[in-house]
């Protein structure tokens, strides 16, 4: 994933885009962007414990959802082997 | 009804000034009676953005201690019919002013004005909080910056935690050139990030730096910047106005708001 990310220039908007994310999401938990990279290595390793995960081509995406009636909820995107 | 709206931002020199001044100023081209109060006390900024800095004998603190008569203290913008000032002090500090001081203020203009525009200081501390005491509703100003956009994110938590329902996002100095070669965040970025609501956006213009240093505001003018900020007016006060195409080239565009203007 970072290999690929790294032959594709990105432009520094959505470098940006991508920075702001991480900053925001982990001042609305009033986390640090560590503490995120921490609940995302765990969510992998319990998953792991059950499915059988691509580890080379794994993404876990953290985010906030606003919508009304749900609060705020974790959004966890899982790549499974084969599916 | 009128409304207590607060400008606010979080990060300095995103434009909150002037665009109070610009709002303040499109307001009153609609014909809404509106007043402008500089919260920002020891920096005030708003008298010299609206070229009213002259006319200054009375200030917010002068009203809230007592000193004067808030009719006395309320510089009338003489090329308005309906727009009023409400300077801040520049010798004094925050603490000069609480909250609970702010709100009875702010509620007391209320029957006299259609809006009550509250230009916030920076920063999240005393004067945050007391420019904050009093609004309805609140126009959160950012440019495409991380800076200013993670400021921006923690100013409509800090709001809602106030309790402030309406809560409007204000993005300022878009350059369209650096949009399309992906140099900067569009305002579709900056929605999606802070997940909240758009009452308009404002082109990066030459107009605005000329406009500040004449002491005119240029909302409603035949600049896209100025036409920007009428846009934000019609929808503050609750048009339904389409955003503008920024990416047109600006004398195309001059051209069309040419043509609206001489009807």
């Amino acid at each position: 994933m970072k290999s690929i990310q790294v032959f594709l220039k990105k432009n520094s908007g959505s470098i940006a885009r991508e920075r702001l994310k991480g900053v925001v999401l982990a001042d609305r938990l009033s986390c640090s962007p560590e503490t995120t990279d921490r609940i995302k290595r765990d969510i992998t390793q319990v998953l792991s414990k059950y499915v059988e995960l691509d580890q080379t081509n794994i993404k876990i995406q953290l985010d906030i959802s606003r919508e009304a009636g749900q609060g705020e909820e974790y959004v966890k995107t899982i790549q499974i082997k084969g599916l | 009804m009128s409304e207590v709206i607060v400008v606010t931002s979080g990060k300095g020199g995103v434009g909150k000034t002037t665009a109070t001044a610009n709002i303040g100023t499109g307001l009153a081209k609609l014909n809404k009676k509106v007043v402008m109060i500089d919260t920002d006390i020891g920096l005030r900024n708003l008298d010299v953005v609206m070229g009213l800095e002259n006319r200054i004998v009375y200030n917010l603190v002068d009203v809230i201690e007592g000193n004067c008569r808030r009719k006395q203290a309320l510089i009338k913008d003489k090329r308005y019919p309906n727009l009023y000032l409400l300077p801040s002090a520049q010798t004094r500090d925050k603490t000069a002013v609480t909250p609970e001081q702010m709100k009875k203020l702010t509620d007391d203009l209320r029957e006299y004005f259609d809006y009550i525009l509250l230009d916030c200081p920076a920063g999240i501390e005393q004067g945050f909080k007391n420019a904050i005491a009093g609004a309805d509703r609140a126009i959160v100003v950012t440019t495409p910056e991380v800076s200013a956009i993670r400021d921006a994110d923690r100013i409509i938590g800090l709001l809602e935690a106030n309790d402030i329902k309406k809560i409007e996002l204000l993005i300022n100095r878009l350059r369209m050139d650096m949009i399309r070669r992906g140099d900067m965040m569009s305002v579709d970025d900056v929605v999606e990030i802070l997940a909240a609501n758009l009452v308009g956006a404002v082109p990066d213009d030459e107009s605005v730096v000329i406009s500040t240093n004449q002491g005119e505001p240029l909302a409603g003018d035949d600049t896209r910047a100025g036409q920007a900020f009428l846009n934000i007016c019609r929808r503050i006060t609750g048009e339904s106005v389409p955003l503008m195409d920024l990416s047109r080239p600006e004398s195309f565009f001059s051209r069309v708001s040419g043509l609206f203007r001489k009807n």
